[in-house]
């Protein structure tokens, strides 16, 4: 468990046309990349059933994933770990591109592919073993073909027999291989150090008694991703994650629950925050909890509000980005909001929407989203999916949608899932956009051509989420944490708690009059069927014009019975240190 | 990891400063004991409006260092390291004669988290809290605070469910109850900490190359070595003035491996080691002779015939033997606590003793006991000792089966219907075995055993009888839970967890692993497989026609470790039959290690 594992140097910045040997240039190989082609020809090879059956294509992933954590509290550290895992993938399909063991099943069973003619994951030796590490790719490949052999039987029996559904989209699009070794990552930093910054930072909240908790973390990975194809693809590429997260947290006295996070992300260790401005981050957290315990709570509202930047950007990702993935066009379950739209305005005329994974950065800070190649070897491209409000085309993966034959760079996964199409920075343009005190005079505007007392203002949200199935309502939530109302007569704005925003997609884009000129990141992870994937999304401060907002759930849970056994204990709840 | 260990010499350092420390000196210093203090003295003061305070509390502290690594085929899988503190707080509202513990009204199942996953039995609600982690500085604010708001949310819920379990109790009349819990006198403890040295990449390359071995072997379709080492402290106070600091140090060496016949149904074995330092384990030459054997017997296994049904005298030897004895005896071992509004249960699969108190379970030669002050049998660490059990009372021998009758059962703090006061047996949620000791007066030689088997089998007038060597079931073996990813369907069929076995055809003893036939004519051994047994439970132990003189050691790791010794033993008549294991096809390529390419 040494800290820094086999460093080299980090190229994660800039973009990536032309970096690295172009397809057909002889790539050197590493010597995991040799290990999996040697038994992928193996397998390729010699893999066949009694009836007959062989695979048309075979891939291999491995994901080597180094990670440290480092979190502390009130001054002490809770938790300090590193570890490193090898994951492996095997991605087999049976039959051919035009129809195979993924198909979904039309007669019942959904959602068909996914797990079928996957080797699960599989942990892989982490020395470049080939004896170790063929066995693990051995027994994984014979169970993945044997799934896949069964799931294309399925699949063919399924073709007979339920309803026809016209012309389908092809099950795995035709590409060219990818060629690609990049530089190696590894963790490299000076974990005592950061023991020290964290307990420094952390026990800022000793001051605060009525911080039940609070947190100070650091949590890196490093991951460097091996891929072969029986199409030829031969990928490396390593890429780092960081993130410092200061969170608070702390009850209300009718028993909600407040707590309240900034995050700090970076591509690499040289882009962590100084100790003082974790410091000011964390104490700026502290001070919003604080706040929040003495904000009253919000009765259901509906009426014009703002989305500030960032809360705008989880509220386009989750009803925009998620509904024009690609694979939602295809399954029956699905809702297909905009399956039948492509050319058809979807949003405002002002508005257009892009999702570009090769930026690595925007505005100076670093994009979670950003990557070279995506989970299925195609390198990741520019694409534009609204033009001025009109849908142009879908986030795709290597699953072709009717009139999209080519991925376009966005199948996604987290270990041991298949991949589907995923967002990876989506940013959201206007070319009707003002400064954001206009857009704030415009928010009181709206009041009064309303008859409202006040509208909202959104300034922080944790996240959302949203539900495409047809079998539920086609709603979101997002989950705000930080909420002002801004009255129609001029008082100061008010902090308030307790509120989610609710609604439906196609309703709300309409009602979008305007936005700020202040786009600005918001770096989560997203999760969906194919598992976790880090995530960005860019977007101005937004004007709606009508909003639906609801009443948090909350717990009955009652304040603690004895103070806390630190700080000036004699102190009880919310104080006046909350400001803005 | 250099600059942690740095620091975590220094914090040893800082220990060994004071004057020696013997036991029962409790160093002023220590900041887990001083915070655990200062909050069980508030704690004492918890009161939510009119409702009582607490009448009793038990705080306990696991601070450990875990080192974990797998290595297969000769290359490093994992290898982790995990300093953890976890906190466990049992808060009583109410009195000894009725309090917050031992309901199961009201919808409420046993709930809280004994030691992790260690698993609460069917005790009914007890007093244990959901746990927290505690920081691992040692930093009496931070510590302190964890320590407040656990205990905060454990007092609420505890005055919660007293009052329910009060309105239970007045709704269905139920007024003739065993008190709660039992006094005790409080017991004061310190173990100086002992020297635990782990040379991490010393060990990686040993099981690289103990796991290289299985290379070897075309017929091992998946194997592994795995090495958990713990260096771990327990804290336990009451506030009733019991103060407890023990050292509990570990290391289990777990060998897997996974055979495939050629129709493909697969078995599985495995031996793990117990030390409790790793310089104890054993040296390279034996571990991979070990290998070795382990190969040996999966390749004799899969190439044996299927048995036909079979009714006639079993012999138990070696492992199997403890394994009947866990499966059939130990889980009724404990009394059974009677929660309110729960119905009587029985321990799955296993039936419990206090039904056969004062009868006659075992022959007049056999005695039953239990005695987690053992340590060792001969050279072999047994798993299931300790000193002090979960409720800080120190371990005692308890004489459960005294010339073949039941005499006595293993016993909690909790009271059961048929008795009270605890013999230091607390595991976990409930009462449990810690090291199960069956003796024969008999003990007869190997040779004798067997001779005793062919004449039981001569006198029936059977060509061969049946000897079983291990049976599947039972607990953990290891020192993680068998992951084997190609072991599904055949092998280790049935048995469930912890003590609890049960066979798939309704028996209480799981499918044989590793039986031979044993010939009349001439003594010959020859392997069988596909087999399990018909209905048996611990009736079948009274017709016990002959035992050995050597006992076997069983250890089960996990949550609750326990430790089974047991001489061979003949069962006159059992039944069984032939059973299709679910086997997985051979798979269509070589493995590579043999494949010509």
């Amino acid at each position: 468990m040494p800290i820094a594992v086999s460093l080299l140097v980090l190229m994660l910045t800039g973009t990536f046309p032309g970096a690295g040997p172009e397809p057909g240039d002889a790539v050197p190989e590493t010597a995991l990349m040799q290990i999996l082609a040697a038994e992928l020809e193996a397998s390729m090879g010699g893999l066949v059933n009694d009836d007959g059956v062989k695979p048309y294509y075979l891939a291999y992933s491995v994901t080597d994933t180094a990670s440290v954590s480092i979190t502390g509290e009130l001054g002490a550290l809770q938790a300090d770990l590193e570890s490193r895992r090898r994951i492996l993938d095997v991605d087999v399909r049976v039959g051919d591109y035009t129809l195979d063991n993924t198909r979904n099943l039309r007669g019942g069973g959904g959602r068909g592919g996914g797990a079928f003619g996957r080797g699960g994951a599989s942990a892989v030796p982490l020395d470049d073993s080939p004896a170790a590490i063929r066995h693990v790719l051995w027994r994984s490949t014979d169970q993945a073909f044997r799934a896949a052999v069964s799931q294309f039987d399925r699949v063919l029996t399924d073709q007979k027999t339920a309803v026809e559904e016209g012309v389908s989209a092809n099950d795995f699009s035709r590409e060219d291989p990818s060629h690609h070794v990049g530089a190696e990552v590894g963790l490299k930093i000076d974990a005592e150090e950061w023991r020290g910054r964290i307990r420094t930072v952390s026990q800022l909240a000793l001051e605060f008694p009525t911080i039940q908790n609070s947190s100070v973390s650091l949590v890196g990975t490093a991951e460097n991703r091996t891929m072969v194809s029986s199409e030829g693809t031969r990928l490396r590429t390593g890429r780092e994650l960081w993130r410092v997260v200061v969170s608070a947290g702390s009850r209300a006295d009718d028993g909600m629950d407040l707590s309240q996070s900034f995050i700090f992300n970076a591509a690499d260790e040289g882009g962590l925050p100084s100790v003082e401005q974790m410091q000011t981050a964390f104490r700026e957290v502290i001070d919003m909890v604080l706040a929040l315990r003495g904000a009253p709570l919000v009765e259901p509202y509906t009426g014009p509000a703002i989305l500030i930047n960032r809360a705008s950007a989880v509220f386009f990702h989750e009803i925009f980005g998620h509904r024009i993935e690609g694979h939602r066009q295809k399954s029956v379950d699905e809702g297909q909001t905009f399956t039948k739209m492509v050319g058809q305005p979807i949003l405002p005329e002002f508005l257009s929407v892009i999702d570009d994974p090769t930026l690595a950065s925007f505005g100076g800070e670093d994009l979670r989203g950003f990557y070279e190649f995506d989970d299925e070897g195609i390198r990741g491209s520019r694409v534009e999916l609204v033009k001025e409000g009109v849908l142009q085309t879908f986030l795709l993966s290597r699953s072709p949608v009717l009139g999209f034959d080519k991925s376009n760079g966005h199948g996604r996964r987290e270990s041991g899932q298949a991949a589907v199409s995923r967002q990876g920075n989506l940013m959201v343009q206007s070319n009707r956009s003002v400064p954001f005190t206009r857009l704030k005079e415009m928010l009181v505007e709206q009041c009064k051509m309303q008859d409202k007392p006040f509208g909202y203002l959104f300034e922080d949200i944790t996240g959302g989420f949203t539900t495409t199935g047809r079998g539920g309502p086609q709603a979101f939530k997002v989950l705000p944490v930080v909420v002002y109302r801004v009255h129609a007569d001029g008082r100061p704005d008010e902090l308030v708690r307790g509120v989610d925003i609710v609604g439906t997609p196609l309703s709300c884009f309409s009602k979008i009059i305007c936005t700020g000129d202040d786009g600005q990141i918001f770096n989560g992870t997203c999760g969906a069927e194919s598992g976790w994937v880090p995530v960005s999304a860019v977007s101005p401060s937004i004007l709606v014009e009508q909003i639906e907002i609801e009443k948090r759930e909350r717990s009955q849970e009652r304040q603690p019975i004895l103070p806390a056994p630190f700080g000036s204990s004699s102190s009880k709840a919310g104080s006046s240190e909350g400001r803005r | 990891m250099r600059p942690q260990s740095v620091w975590i010499v220094a914090i040893l350092g800082l220990l060994f400063a004071a004057p020696t420390l013997a036991q029962d000196e409790f160093p002023e210093a220590d900041a887990i004991l001083r915070a655990l203090d200062a909050e069980m003295a508030r704690s004492m003061t918890l009161q939510l409006e009119d409702l009582e305070k607490p009448y009793q509390i038990q705080y306990t502290v696991d601070d450990t260092v875990t080192h974990r690594m797998s290595a297969s085929y000769g290359a490093l899988i994992s290898s982790d390291r995990n300093r953890g503190r976890t906190f466990r707080s049992q808060i009583r509202v109410g009195s000894y004669e009725l309090d917050n513990t031992n309901f199961q009204g009201a919808g409420g199942g046993g709930f809280g988290g004994g030691r992790g996953g260690g698993g609460r039995g069917p005790a009914g609600r007890g007093a244990g809290g959901e746990g927290a982690r505690l920081p691992i500085d040692d930093d009496i604010s931070a510590l302190r605070k964890a320590i407040w708001l656990a205990s905060d949310r454990d007092y609420k819920n505890a005055v919660a469910t007293l009052s329910q379990k009060r309105s239970f109790m007045k709704d269905q009349g139920i007024e003739d109850r065993p008190e709660d819990y039992t006094k005790v006198d409080p017991v004061r403890y310190f173990e100086s900490r002992s020297e635990f040295t782990f040379d991490e990449p010393r060990w990686q390359e040993r099981l690289r190359s103990i796991s290289a071995k299985f290379l070897e072997y075309p017929h091992i379709v998946d194997s592994s070595v795995r090495l958990q080492a713990v260096d771990g402290r327990r804290y336990l106070i009451t506030s009733e003035g019991s103060r407890i600091v023990t050292g509990d140090t570990q290391v289990i060496l777990t060998i897997q491996a996974v055979a495939q016949a050629e129709n493909g149904e697969t078995i599985q074995d495995d031996r793990a080691l117990l030390a409790q330092v790793p310089s104890e384990l054993p040296d390279d030459r034996e571990l991979l002779s070990m290998v070795e054997a382990l190969a040996g017997g999966l390749a004799r296994a899969i190439a044996a015939p299927s048995l036909e049904d079979y009714v006639g005298p079993v012999l138990f030897d070696g492992e199997a033997a403890p394994q009947l004895f866990e499966q059939l005896l130990a889980g009724g071992a404990a009394a059974q606590a009677q929660p309110v509004g729960a119905e009587r249960r029985r321990r799955g699969g296993s039936q419990s003793l206090d039904r056969f108190m004062n009868r006659s379970i075992l022959p007049a030669s056999f005695q039953v006991y239990d005695d987690p002050r053992i340590e060792t049998v001969g050279e072999e660490p047994l798993a299931g000792h300790y000193r002090f059990d979960d409720e800080g009372i120190e371990a005692q021998r308890v004489d459960l089966v005294v010339d073949g009758r039941v005499q006595d059962l293993l016993m909690s703090r909790t009271p059961a219907a048929k008795r009270s006061g605890t013999n230091g047996h607390a595991r976990g949620a409930g009462a449990g075995v810690g090291c199960l000791f069956v003796e024969s007066k008999e003990g007869l030689s190997d040779a004798d055993m067997k001779q005793a088997l062919i004449d039981a089998a001569d006198a029936q007038g059977l060509e061969y009888a049946l000897r079983v060597s291990s049976i599947a079931g039972g607990g953990a073996r290891g020192a993680q839970v068998a992951i084997a990813r190609f072991a599904r369907g055949g092998g280790r069929r049935g048995g469930g967890g912890g003590g609890a076995g049960g066979g798939a055809g309704g028996s209480a003893l799981g499918d044989p692993i590793f039986v031979y036939k044993v010939y009349v004519a001439d003594g010959r051994e020859e392997p069988v497989r596909g087999c399990q047994f018909d209905a048996i439970d611990i009736r079948d132990l009274e017709r016990i026609a002959a035992a050995g003189g050597t006992p076997t050691v069983l250890n089960r790791f996990g949550g609750n470790a326990t430790s089974i010794v047991a001489p061979a033993v003949l069962i006159e008549e059992l039944e069984l039959a032939r059973v299709e294991a679910e086997q997985q096809p051979k798979p269509i390529l070589e493995a590579p290690h043999v494949r010509k390419d």
